[in-house]
């Protein structure tokens, strides 16, 4: 039972991932220089909830092939299930106390954003948000808006059809954005896509420690990279 | 020479090799594990992105040909990994070239020697018999030397114990590290080499294996040549330019702090003080009965011992 409910969840993951492809993907968009000079009002800061790490195995592309592949690293996968992802969520309480080192009023919106929830904004033109944040700006009185929100995180292992063609690395996709709400328009935009492989042998279970600090160092670096624009020169 | 210096000479020339000598109070014995010499490597690129393209499989020749195929496949695989992996190292082992002179005459005695010469008196009264298995690894910009060595620690009670310590000496500041590491004859090099296996026996010596069992992990920031990296796992020791964790792997990494000025460090780079400690990690390293009581009341006792390697 637990085997076909894996094998379903992948095959949803790749075409939800297909899915995405066909959304255009929005450029990075540097944070202005004299942002904090300029802009005034509040800034609230939102995270979704962080989906659960997980194993993926591109390449493994046949219904066969998921399933040996999902068979071949059960272990692996059972660990990498257990790994928090707390520590990123914990962004929003450092970049609040950045922003705030920078004179920055910071409204820190301690629900988890349901972007789901939030109506799309069909006519979105490239550069603007592509969700309509409206009522978090009546809700909590903010004039901009900074989501953060881990889009997937695990280890992946590339696949030709039934094997491995490499290691098992860990990896990371995250993105983040902040949004000016009166006009919807991007102050700022970076996408995290970290990945990474083992410091020597990967395959060490059940425990997988080399896996696990990789999946820690990318973790921390993908903080890294979102926080940069915001600490102070 | 000091009385501990010709205790040390007459274990290197007297010693036989035998374990029995964490039972009889001899001090110290060091000597060195199978293969005898210290492994000298350069750091290899990622092994990682050797990836090969996607194989059809043949329609025809029914289960049997599609089973070889798939076979096939794989053994193409491991064999293209494996090939790419050696070249890879070959390539990466030639930073070393420039300094084989100096790696190929010291010796592992002289290397024993060198790093025994720097172990205080109290840790060369130590009843256990480390055996070590030293590599080391020298970085492509040749900043940046690391030390991982694989230890038998056979203690007088117990069985005997493997620990690793990876070592990573302070990035090199200078204009040309190569000349640097070739300077008389090579000396910088074998006396960086000796420093850190001295620095990694004194680790063994002062820590215990699980001294911090229970305690959560955390990832923590250090020093490289190029920057800054960073591990998961628990903060064991701290010093000026110093922090020592223990990896998920549960080896004792001891790296170059992130927040150190290196400058203001340059006496005792190594130099370091146990955090965190358990009621195990407290209790001091076993001495022989009577060095313990009082070192000075055996003088007889060599203070400490190589053993050549056999």
């Amino acid at each position: 039972m637990h085997f076909h409910v894996r094998v379903w969840t992948l095959l949803i993951t790749a075409l939800m991932l297909l899915s995405g492809c066909a959304t255009p993907r929005q450029e990075s968009i540097s944070l202005s220089a004299d942002f904090f000079k300029t802009g005034s009002g509040k800034i609230g800061i939102a995270m979704p909830d962080a989906p659960k790490p997980d194993t993926f195995f591109p390449g493994a592309d046949c219904l066969l092939c998921i399933a040996a592949a999902s068979v071949n690293h059960r272990s692996l996968t059972n660990e990498v299930q257990t790994w928090p992802t707390d520590e990123f969520q914990s962004l929003k309480h450092e970049i609040q106390a950045l922003l705030k080192a920078q004179g920055q009023q910071v409204v820190l919106i301690d629900e988890p954003l349901k972007l789901k929830d939030l109506p799309d904004r069909k006519s979105a033109a490239p550069g603007q948000a592509r969700k309509d944040f409206s009522s978090l700006q009546q809700r909590n009185g903010i004039d901009r808006l900074l989501v953060i929100q881990l889009l997937h995180s695990g280890v992946q292992r590339n696949h030709s059809a039934y094997f491995p063609t490499g290691p098992a690395m860990a990896t990371l996709r995250a993105e983040a954005y902040l949004v000016d709400l009166p006009t919807h328009q991007l102050a700022w935009h970076e996408t995290v896509d970290q990945s990474r492989n083992a410091d020597g042998n990967w395959d060490e279970g059940p425990k997988f420690p080399g896996l696990t600090n990789a999946y820690f160092q990318i973790l921390e670096l993908s903080k890294d990279q979102i926080k940069k624009p915001f600490i102070a020169p | 020479m000091n009385t501990a210096l010709r205790g040390l000479m007459a274990g290197l020339v007297l010693s036989t090799g035998a374990i029995a000598s964490a039972q009889d109070n001899r001090g110290l014995e060091l000597r060195m594990g199978e293969g005898n010499w210290p492994v000298w490597r350069g750091t290899s690129a990622g092994e990682a992105s050797l990836n090969t393209g996607n194989m059809m499989y043949p329609g025809g020749g029914g289960l049997e040909g599609f089973l070889a195929a798939v076979i096939t496949h794989g053994l193409i695989l491991h064999s293209s990994r494996a090939a790419m992996r050696n070249e890879q190292q070959a390539k990466a082992d030639q930073v070393l070239n420039p300094h084989r002179s100096a790696i190929d005459g010291f010796t592992p005695e002289r290397l024993l020697v060198a790093a025994s010469e720097k172990l205080a008196p109290a840790e060369r009264q130590s009843a256990q018999v480390l055996e070590l298995r030293p590599s080391y690894t020298l970085s492509a910009d040749e900043r940046t030397l690391a030390l991982d060595n694989a230890i038998r620690v056979q203690s007088p009670q117990g069985a005997p114990q493997d620990r690793i310590v990876r070592v990573l000496a302070p990035p090199l500041q200078v204009v040309d590290p190569s000349a640097h590491w070739q300077q008389h004859q090579g000396q910088a090099l074998q006396q960086q080499a000796a420093t850190m296996l001295a620095h990694s026996i004194q680790l063994i010596l002062s820590i215990p294996a699980a001294a911090t069992e229970g305690e959560p992990t955390r990832t923590l920031r250090y020093r490289t040549g190029s920057g800054e990296t960073m591990e998961r796992g628990k903060l064991l020791a701290t010093g000026c330019d110093r922090i020592v964790m223990e990896t998920l792997r549960g080896w004792v990494l001891s790296a170059p702090r992130m927040d150190a000025k290196p400058e203001a460090c340059a006496a005792q780079p190594y130099a370091f003080e146990a955090v965190a400690v358990t009621a195990a990690a407290a209790t001091p390293a076993p001495r022989p009965a009577a060095a313990a009581a009082d070192p000075a009341a055996s003088p007889a006792a060599p203070a400490g011992q190589v053993t050549p390697p056999h």
